[in-house]
């Protein structure tokens, strides 16, 4: 009896023992999700926190560097075509200064005041010029006045304004001054400039890649006839019409220009600088890869031109390379007028 | 059942209660440390710092990304850089006709 007595309350115990490991154990599971949930949720609310911070941070990145880039551009840019500017102002002034008779100034400086005539619409001008030129009109003065009567019927009457510091041409006023034309050299070099920017910044390359490409996606459409021409190196390539013009863009790299023809493909990689290995090894592996049993024609333009080495990488690939000089030579041959 | 059998039992009784009671009780202050902890853990200054390790995570990312787009407008540069002066004085030639033409 004593010792069932001691298994009664033994079991008792025992029992106890066990429940309150079982409370402890839920207490311990409860506690370990509570915790994990709050980690969780502060895990949530940090990853979009931080997501709010670091895509407000690359917008703004993105938007500096592509203002910055944008910038030294646009910076390259005005310093290139402020050497072209002073480039043309300097050539001229030596023209004008050093062969009058060569390029007959004195026919320009008569066809400038003849277009003030004109432009004004009046018979009275008062003309300023630099000092050589002002000297230069006075001598003629009386053989002007007479071909401008000749020429459009005008009796016009001249007097001499100020001396004014410019490389040529003249700046004619009306008496009352409300009327002015500026033919000086100096504006006339700006309205070239900004009448031919267009073609300047095609020839030059001051365009973007996406504006170059779109160029030579525009030319190879305008070829309407079998194109015999030389690569840069004298190798006969013929450019044939394109049927179907279209561009691959992969994330190993891209062929500008896939033109199907009758009986053959044409694929061209173009970029704005130079041809060097590693555009070459783009090209012709995204070549290799989209039209390995096409046997293709390969074209690389590189307007920049290119270095031995690529030379010798572009021959060895069986690629035809094209510079600028050879775009232009296409260009005029076909009377596209987008480079030339 | 003898007396002295049935207070042995109650005792024993009693024993297991206090031993449930107190785990009762510890759990209660187990699961209450949770809470404190929890609440802890969805503090701003902790979400504050997770956000900061996160943010360094993105930026590096973000790095990577500018790279790439540095590299995008390198062709555009390259060009930039290699325009010659017989580039220019090609074009100077071109200009130089417009202007004394008046064309």
């Amino acid at each position: 009896m004593g010792g069932e007595l001691e298994s009664f309350i033994q079991n008792i115990l025992q029992n106890a023992e066990k429940e309150a490991q079982r409370i402890l154990e839920e207490a311990r599971q409860e506690a370990r999700r509570i915790i994990e949930e709050a980690e969780q949720r502060a895990r949530r609310e940090a990853e979009k926190r931080a997501k709010e911070i670091i895509e407000s941070e690359r917008s703004r990145i993105f938007d500096e560097e592509l203002r910055k880039i944008r910038r030294e551009k646009a910076e390259l840019k005005g310093k290139i075509l402020e050497k072209l500017r002073n480039k043309l102002r300097e050539e001229i002034k030596t023209k004008v200064r050093t062969s009058i008779e060569e390029i007959n100034y004195g026919d320009i400086l008569y066809r400038l005041i003849r277009e003030a005539v004109l432009e004004l619409g009046v018979d009275k001008l008062i003309i300023s010029a630099n000092p050589r030129d002002l000297e230069f009109i006075k001598s003629r003065l009386r053989d002007i006045k007479r071909k401008i009567k000749e020429d459009i019927g005008v009796d016009i009457d001249i007097t001499f304004g100020d001396k004014i510091d410019v490389i040529g041409g003249i700046i004619a006023r009306t008496p009352s001054g409300d009327k002015v034309y500026n033919a000086t050299l100096d504006a006339l070099v700006e309205q070239a400039i900004s009448k031919n920017i267009t073609k300047i910044a095609r020839r030059l390359g001051l365009i973007s890649q996406n504006r170059f490409r779109r160029l030579i996606h525009k030319l190879f459409s305008k070829i309407n006839r079998p194109l015999e021409i030389e690569d840069s190196g004298g190798n006969k390539v013929v450019l044939h019409p394109c049927k179907n013009i279209y561009l691959i863009t992969t994330e190993h790299g891209r062929i500008d220009l896939v033109c199907e023809a009758d009986n053959t493909i044409t694929l061209v990689y173009a970029t704005l600088g130079r041809a060097t290995a590693k555009k070459i090894e783009e090209f012709t592996s995204i070549v290799n890869s989209q039209f390995v049993d096409k046997n293709p024609q390969k074209v690389f333009i590189a307007f920049s031109g290119s270095d031995k080495e690529s030379e010798g990488l572009l021959r060895k690939n069986n690629i035809l390379l094209l510079t600028k000089k050879e775009l232009f030579r296409i260009d005029r041959e076909i009377n596209a007028g987008i480079f030339e | 059942m003898s007396i002295a059998i049935a207070i042995r039992v109650a005792m024993a009784e009693k024993k297991a209660k206090e031993i449930i009671r107190k785990a009762e009780e510890e759990a209660r202050k187990i699961i209450e440390n949770a809470k404190v902890q929890g609440r802890s853990i969805v503090s701003e200054r902790y979400i504050l710092q997770l956000v900061n390790e996160f943010v360094e995570k993105y930026r590096k990312k973000l790095e990577r990304q500018i790279e790439k787009l540095e590299l995008r407008y390198d062709e555009e540069f390259e060009r930039l850089t290699l325009i010659s002066d017989e580039e220019l004085n090609e074009v100077v030639e071109t200009l130089v006709e417009v202007v004394l033409s008046g064309r």
